[in-house]
């Protein structure tokens, strides 16, 4: 017993210097630690839409239609409705942002169970590989429709929607990694000393494979970002008058011509957004040596 | 041809398949409302619906109503819209050639671009080419298709007045008037696809790199170009298909947006507009269809590694 409690200390220590390593190689590398600067600015900006926007997200102001952007008190410039731009790209960053969180948590509490499962039993891993080629077949956006068909349009359904689409990416992550670190030989000497599976997959496997995993979500981020404003474009995520890049968008193209900035503003949000978990993205991976 | 890998990959496809119909035919009776009530119009006689449960058969039980909807499917009718009442077969053969149209020409940009950009960013690694492709890239990938679409209507229709913003023409009828309508939205489509390619490309050519076979044939004395074009070209068709392949979805949902853009009469706004409408008998056909083409795309891709990666064609059903 004593000797299982040794080997268990070992391989912690071993993780925490490697996270140690990790953190000093992001913050070394400037694009790194910019984009993660970035990150952060846009989760306070995303969180605190309420505090710091300058009028509500629905205020209309029929007095200053389509001002442009630096009009005395709309410093983005306002839309067809007379909102302003600030606020509501504010307030469509936290939609975007909550259904980026909301689909990487869907796809990773039903993504990693099946992925540890398939990659240490070859029958379920014949059954799961099965299923994530049918969940494959239906791309996110499908996966949406039929979810906005039967429980309407909104944010929930869409991150929903999003969140099962990439289930198979993240059993496939967690299956790869499980296969690799079981036939690792603190793995069998654990197996030697009698531990069990849950304890195997939950104490040794897991903490393990959790390189590749955070790698994985800082990826799913961004497109799960750019599902959600496609989606609310196409009026299947949020509803407006409920304020989304994507649904600003899709308000901006029957005017843009009018006033271009309404659409420039909430894509080049996006754009922000995706860049930045984008770059974080490449930089944790070589950060934490993935691949 | 290694029969016993594709025979595999076909039966794998053919579950993949029907697992596929059974969700879809069981999401099509998760939809809110009586089917038999939605057919029957306003305010049915008792009758009428008895009449219309008899001939779909909506009182049988559920794997009856499978089996029948899978053996009318397989004979090539997916029932006819609740709006128009046209035949669904019909809208769909009539919409998917501009799609077809509209995703071959994506994915051929989408090829071209990320496979020069990628054999450029390897080939002068550390220099100033590699910069301005990884950059390229990521923006690729960051960039919402559907703004920038918006904003090549704003500079090349509304500014410059070069590309028409929205419309389509057979490209049977008018190939250079069709071109010009597609032109835009292919490129909008392409540009997530081209720098995946791009990404791939680079690390897979950085890789041959690095093996002896290419040191052995630069001592040969091969020229640069052929070095570079034999075994990039080679190597780059691998990485197209297997993305292409697992690109697809994305693929579909971006030519959805995409189509809807740009005003194409195509198989995503058919689906678009069916959802608007609550036209479920279309959406659900929609959705077999969708699910369908992936899954034989794949089958496809699969088969074609047999012909371009000899690793397939000789070794096992890896």
């Amino acid at each position: 017993m004593t000797e299982l409690v040794e080997v268990e200390k070992s391989t912690l220590i071993q993780y925490r210097t490697g996270s140690k390593r990790a953190l000093y190689r992001l913050v070394h590398n400037p694009l790194g630690l910019s984009s993660a600067i970035v990150v952060v600015i846009i989760i306070l900006i995303a969180s605190l839409a309420a505090v710091i926007s300058p009028y509500g997200p629905g205020d209309a102001n029929f007095g200053a239609l389509t001002q442009r952007p630096g009009t005395a008190g709309y410093l983005l410039g306002t839309d067809n409705l007379g909102r302003d731009m600030l606020t509501r790209t504010f307030w469509g960053m936290q939609a975007s942002l909550l259904v980026g969180v909301i689909s990487v948590l869907v796809a990773i509490a039903i993504g990693v169970p099946l992925g540890l499962l398939s990659g240490s039993n070859r029958y379920i891993d014949a059954v799961v590989s099965r299923l994530s080629d049918v969940t494959l077949a239906f791309p996110a956006l499908i996966v949406a429709l039929g979810l906005a068909a039967i429980n309407g349009a909104n944010l929930t359904n869409a991150a929903i929607a999003i969140g099962i689409s990439y289930i198979p990416v993240i059993t496939r992550v967690v299956r790869v990694e499980t296969l690799r670190i079981s036939a690792l030989d603190f793995v069998t000497s654990a197996k030697v000393q009698g531990a069990g599976q849950h304890r195997i997959l939950s104490r040794y496997v897991l903490p393990n494979a959790l390189s590749p995993l955070i790698v994985q979500v800082t990826m799913i981020i961004p497109t799960a970002i750019l599902m959600e404003a496609g989606l609310s474009f196409l009026g299947l995520g949020l509803q407006p008058p409920m304020p989304s890049l994507g649904v600003m968008l899709a308000e901006a193209q029957q005017y843009f011509t009018v006033a271009p900035w309404a659409a420039v503003v909430p894509g080049l949000a996006i754009l922000l957004m995706c860049l930045s978990f984008n770059i974080l993205g490449d930089a944790l991976r070589d950060a934490l040596d993935v691949y | 041809m290694n029969v016993r890998y594709i025979a595999t990959k076909a039966g794998q496809a053919l579950l993949t398949l029907l697992l596929a119909s059974v969700v879809v035919f069981l999401g099509a009776r998760a939809l809110p409302g009586d089917p038999a009530l939605t057919l029957a119009g306003e305010n049915p006689s008792p009758d009428l619906i008895a009449a219309i449960n008899e001939k779909y058969g909506f009182d049988q039980p559920l794997i009856v109503q499978y089996g029948r909807f899978v053996l009318s499917v397989l004979r090539g009718d997916l029932g006819r819209s609740s709006r128009s009442g046209l035949a669904i077969s019909d809208m769909i053969g009539q919409t998917l050639p501009v799609t077809i149209q509209l995703a071959v020409l994506a994915v051929a940009m989408a090829a071209l671009i990320g496979i020069v950009f990628g054999v450029a960013a390897a080939y002068w690694k550390g220099r100033w080419p590699e910069w301005v492709a990884n950059s390229a890239a990521i923006i690729g990938l960051s960039v919402p298709s559907f703004w920038l679409g918006m904003l090549a209507i704003l500079l090349f229709s509304v500014q410059l007045g070069w590309l028409p913003a929205s419309g389509y023409v057979s490209i049977f009828v008018d190939p250079i008037g069709a071109l010009s309508h597609l032109i835009m939205p292919a490129f909008v489509l392409s540009t997530g696809l081209a720098a995946v390619v791009m990404r791939q490309t680079r690390s897979g050519m950085l890789a041959a790199f690095a093996t002896e076979y290419i040191v052995a044939v630069r001592a040969k004395g091969l020229s640069e170009r052929r070095v570079v074009i034999n075994h990039a070209l080679r190597n780059s068709m691998i990485v197209v298909t297997t993305i292409i392949g697992l690109q697809l979805g994305a693929l579909i949902a971006g030519v959805v947006i995409t189509e809807r853009l740009f005003g194409l009469p195509g198989f995503g706004k058919l689906t678009v507009d069916a959802i608007a409408q609550r036209d479920y008998a279309v959406i659900q056909a929609a959705v077999l269809v969708v699910a369908a083409s992936y899954v034989l795309i794949n089958l496809v891709v699969d088969v074609l590694y047999t012909v371009i990666d000899p690793r397939v064609r000789v070794g096992g059903s890896q």
